[in-house]
């Protein structure tokens, strides 16, 4: 048995990407609209996306897609972990909480200001109850996730990674998912052994 | 009063961010919590910030606030008897 890149999905300058084919874009280059749009043009039934953050809607849509494939969803899901990481933690929801703090605090803002609220409703999406994790990094950090994901594999059945970030204006993710797999799965499923370089191939390209 | 509950309807869509809502969704005589809207402990913050923001109305004793969140007739209901 050894580790492997099961499936990936990224979501950059308003295109949605799973496993390198491209699943959704906006002709509208400008500004956060695209999740919305992307959570109706995924036919998503899920009306809690509406009240979240925008750091949770964007691993609610990159998780989506990786964890309801038919090969991934026999992965036990009571040891998956999830191991994110981001650059601007949840300032964007800080920001916006700060505003409304001059006439009335909003509860349903300030709930999203910690970053790691992304995986707790990844989490209860897909009743996923692993280990977890979440890295403020000032870049992309393939060696960090790479190094805590092994670890995490030595009592956890799979991973689900990434980096998901997010500002007044853009958002950038990248989730994959790692788990054991046998050397015929391999072959037989074009699954991406797991190792710094093909992390970070996947996330440059 | 009927104003009065049109208006809530689209102030609780406005406040609790219900995208997919739309007023005549909203059955007035309905649980807001639980089952008909299926509202959470946060939305019930919300409804208190609602509330305030306005209607310039406090709820003074919390025990009230089961009875006066039990539905949009409920709230219209209270708005009313304290605005007299």
């Amino acid at each position: 048995m050894s580790n492997y890149i099961l499936a990936y999905t990224k979501i950059k300058n308003n295109c949605l990407w799973h496993n390198g084919k491209l699943i959704t874009e906006s002709i509208d280059k400008t500004g956060l609209n695209f999740l919305d749009e992307a959570y109706k043009t995924l036919n998503l039934s899920y009306p809690k996306f509406f009240k979240m953050d925008a750091l949770s809607k964007l691993g609610i849509l990159c998780a989506e897609q990786i964890l309801v494939s038919e090969t991934i969803s026999k992965v036990p899901k009571e040891k998956t972990a999830i191991v994110l990481s981001n650059k601007s933690s949840s300032l964007q929801t800080d920001k916006a909480y700060s505003k409304t703090m001059s006439n009335f605090p909003s509860p349903s803002v300030f709930v999203y200001t910690l970053p790691n609220i992304v995986i707790g409703e990844i989490s209860i999406k897909h009743k996923i109850t692993g280990e977890n994790a979440f890295f403020i990094e000032p870049v992309f950090n393939a060696q960090l996730l790479h190094n805590y994901t092994e670890l995490l594999l030595q009592e956890s059945e799979s991973v689900l990674c990434g980096w998901l970030n997010t500002s007044d204006t853009t958002c950038e993710g990248f989730l994959y998912l790692v788990a054991k797999q046998t050397t015929s799965d391999e072959k037989k499923f074009n699954f991406i052994k797991h190792n710094p370089d093909s992390i970070t191939q996947l996330y440059i390209n | 009063m009927e104003n009065l509950i049109e208006n809530l309807k689209r102030q609780i869509i406005e406040q609790l961010n219900l995208a997919e809502v739309k007023p005549e969704d909203i059955n007035p005589s309905a649980p807001l919590f639980g089952e008909g809207l299926g509202l959470d402990s946060i939305d019930a913050l919300e409804l208190i910030v609602l509330l305030e923001k306005h209607y310039g109305l406090k709820i003074q004793d919390p025990k009230d606030a089961k009875d006066i969140f039990a539905s949009v007739n409920s709230l219209a209901a209270y708005i009313t008897s304290q605005k007299k």
